[in-house]
């Protein structure tokens, strides 16, 4: 390949100054086949490109779409070596695999081809890769693949696309693995993923890593097409080690691998040195991927921290960049190291009543879905208990004797202070604490994002009142001391339920309720004073 | 392809610096002659005149070409496009320089630039609101899928196969299957060797087109990264705008 395309850069790409560079091929004297999907040129009219719709410019280059020339560059597809490796027809393969009903080529990359096929023994679904003929023409290629093979086999974890079977057919060796039809982690990533969910993904990819790191397997090719995702966060892993095949094999093919595959997501080493590859390649690859799923970008040239591109904590920071480490030796030493790092992020990350963004999206998945469930239960639990210690602190003085000195000596006391809680009974009171609570968690969760400060307002404002109220009462009689302390621990036990419930909104309000409760218990309580 | 570009153009008048070697003014000089137009026409869009826009190219690589002017490059930044037009910008904003544009450039004609007749090909330019930034970008893409195809075509030529080139490079950007017969026929090519020439074609040209893109690139004592250059072209294509292909 090499000798095929390297010219001499000077002579080829230095035209003499005589030649005219570039501006020699005007439209006007462009006697070359017009592109044959683009609309014939009228005059007075836009040409589009027949393929991607853009305009034609009028002086593109020999009347061909300069975007789709410039993506042809790009495109990995492009088989390279038309010799030697393009995807088999599917007739050719129902020739030599006449156990499979072959139905139709569903992937084609730096590592062979994929098709979808069923077992008709078995009359089950699987995914058949054809490897390219070069693996089974060299011994050492082909000694390589039943090793891989036979590692693969040994992996048996719901994170990684078993292996049924493995062999040569004809001029390939192929392999018989477990059909995964989901989206790609390529795809999911064109929609945005909160971070919670990535982080999700990248637990679970960590912990397939994980798994197969201590089997000695490293995978050497994690990218987000090898990363299968179903709703759930569930992922699967493919091509598991398949890169070590074609891995020192022979300079064309690494160069082919090289040039077919992305480079991007592969560690330095493994370019360099993949003789010395080890698990921390996986750690690389990782790095790469939590970047660009949660930054949009690749980490290429100079790039910026994630937290600078999307708030995240600063801890992210130090996972991803010592993840992306050159050497080896300076990366997080396993994969094990990574998860545990990310579980703490996605901890931390879990909401607390302080955090005005939500860290998780509006439109929750079901995973996330799952987690709200489960702190919504905790959050009602001890919202309701401290709801009821309230009240259950008052019912005495609800339903108790009035003590009749007291009530004699000045309109301040417990029975004026209590005109409330005879007018309103308990279960209307608990009605009226339930029902923000109620609306909140109902409807008002996703809508509503407050900011920090908002529910501090009601719940200082209730615990000023509830101080200045009882404060009143310590004067004239001092048993009724423990009860702002009683008070002020129910109002924390709310706020963090509110907490629990995961999104600032009206539940944390519940104070400011109870604060007009004890308001207007207050202010019934002056009027009756003043009246008597 | 070698994806390894360990010299390239930009690298050699890099490296060089202050210090010109004629390996390194070839270097500038070749890549200058691929990359004026996008100057020109960023000139021009920022409204001079034909002629004026042409002094003032010829003056700016007239002071690129004799002394090097490489002082100010950061070899970090690694890209010809951005070095020329931060270049080319200090050059036409700084009034000194404009005079001393107007004093070299009137008389010294570094390329050959007259004989090209940019403002025709200016003219061909689309009349929008796009800015002179982005009608450089636009102009580079272009003026680099020309050098591309040049070689390409100057390659082909060497074996004696303009004929066919000219026959099957609109087939680089994958044309249906139907049109295959048709080309089959002119060649005179059976349809697997068809198809065989045109798979080759194909990679010719993206090897040949990274290679031309990596020729404007630099690292740092270092082989350009596939990843740097996937980059780059991935800029330009962005830069032509419509619809994602």
């Amino acid at each position: 390949m090499t000798t095929e395309t390297t010219m001499d850069t000077k002579s080829s790409g230095a035209p003499t100054s005589n030649d005219r560079p570039d501006v020699a091929t005007s439209p006007s004297d462009d006697r070359r086949a017009p592109d044959p999907e683009a609309a014939p040129p009228r005059d007075g009219e836009i040409r589009r490109c027949g393929r991607c719709d853009a305009d034609l410019p009028e002086d593109g280059p020999d009347g061909i779409c300069p975007r789709c020339l410039l993506a042809a560059g790009l495109d990995d597809d492009l088989p390279i070596s038309p010799g030697r490796f393009v995807a088999p027809s599917v007739d050719e393969l129902a020739a030599l695999f006449p156990q499979f009903e072959i139905e139709r080529l569903i992937g084609r990359g730096g590592m062979g081809a994929v098709y979808r096929a069923h077992h008709r023994k078995l009359e089950r679904v699987v995914a058949l890769k054809i490897l390219p003929p070069e693996v089974a023409a060299d011994p050492t290629l082909a000694a390589r693949f039943v090793r891989v093979a036979k590692a693969m086999g040994r992996l048996a974890h719901p994170g990684i696309a078993t292996i049924h079977d493995f062999g040569e057919a004809g001029p390939y060796c192929y392999l018989v693995l477990e059909l995964v039809e989901s989206l790609n982690l390529r795809e999911l990533m064109d929609r945005d993923l909160s971070a919670s969910r990535t982080f999700d993904i990248m637990l679970a990819v960590c912990d397939a890593l994980d798994y197969a790191h201590r089997h000695d397997v490293v995978h050497r090719d994690v990218k987000p097409e090898n990363i299968i995702v179903d709703d759930h966060s569930r992922v699967k892993l493919v091509d598991f080690g398949l890169a070590k095949i074609l891995e020192g094999g022979g300079p064309e093919l690494t160069a082919t691998r090289h040039a077919l595959g992305t480079p991007h997501y592969m560690a330095p080493e493994q370019l360099e040195q993949p003789e010395s590859v080890d698990h921390r390649a996986d750690v690389f690859s990782v790095g790469v991927i939590l970047y660009e799923m949660l930054t949009g970008q690749l980490p290429i040239g100079r790039f910026p921290p994630p937290s600078r591109r999307r708030s995240v904590s600063r801890r992210v920071d130090e996972i991803v960049l010592r993840a992306l480490e050159r050497d080896p030796a300076d990366r997080w030493g396993s994969i094990a190291e990574v998860r545990a790092l990310i579980q703490d992020v996605q901890d931390q990350g879990k909401p607390s009543p302080w955090r005005s963004t939500p860290t998780v999206d509006p439109i929750a998945d079901l995973t996330d879905e799952a987690a709200q469930a489960r702190s919504d239960r905790i959050g009602w639990v001890i919202l309701l208990t401290s709801e009821l210690g309230v009240v259950a602190f008052f019912l005495p003085w609800f339903h108790g004797p009035v003590d009749g000195r007291l009530a004699a000596r000045s309109g301040w006391d417990l029975d004026h202070w209590m005109i409330l809680g005879q007018a309103l009974p308990n279960w209307i009171v608990l009605l009226l604490a339930g029902i923000p609570g109620g609306l909140a968690a109902a409807g008002l969760r996703r809508s509503i994002v407050v900011r920090w400060w908002v529910p501090l307002i009601p719940s200082v404002l209730g615990c000023v009142f509830v101080f200045a109220a009882t404060a009143t009462l310590i004067g004239r009689d001092g048993t009724l001391q423990v009860g702002p302390v009683l008070c002020f621990a129910c109002f924390v036990a709310q706020a963090w339920a509110a907490s629990a419930l995961r999104k600032l909104d009206l539940r944390l309000s519940l104070g400011g309720l109870w604060a007009m409760v004890f308001l207007f218990g207050t202010l019934a309580a002056v009027a009756a004073a003043i009246a008597s | 392809m070698d994806p390894r570009f360990t010299t390239t153009r930009w690298s050699v008048v890099l490296s060089a610096g202050a210090a010109r070697t004629p390996a390194s003014a070839d270097a500038l000089e070749t890549l200058c002659r691929a990359y004026w137009y996008p100057l020109y026409a960023y000139a021009r869009r920022w409204g001079r005149s034909p002629d004026d826009a042409q002094d003032v190219v010829q003056g700016f690589f007239a002071r690129l070409l004799e002394n090097g002017a490489l002082g100010a490059a950061d070899p970090g930044r690694g890209r010809f496009r951005s070095f020329l037009l931060t270049s080319f910008r200090n050059f036409i904003t700084n009034e000194s320089a404009r005079a001393s544009a107007r004093k070299r450039g009137g008389g010294v004609s570094v390329l050959s630039i007259d004989a090209a007749r940019p403002e025709e090909r200016y003219a061909l330019e689309p009349v929008t609101d796009e800015t002179p930034d982005r009608l450089f970008l636009r102009s580079w893409a272009l003026a680099l899928l020309r050098t591309v195809l040049g070689r390409l075509r100057a390659a082909y030529a060497d074996q004696g196969k303009e004929a066919l080139f000219e026959r099957l490079e609109p087939f680089i950007v994958g044309a249906g299957d139907g049109s295959y017969g048709d080309a089959a026929e002119a060649t005179g090519l059976t349809a697997g060797a068809l198809r065989v020439t045109v798979h080759r074609l194909r990679r010719r040209y993206r090897d040949t087109l990274r290679e031309e893109v990596a020729q404007t690139l630099s690292e740092r004592g270092d082989e350009v990264p596939e990843a740097a250059i996937r980059d780059e072209i991935s800029e330009l294509l962005a830069a032509l705008g419509g619809r994602p292909a």
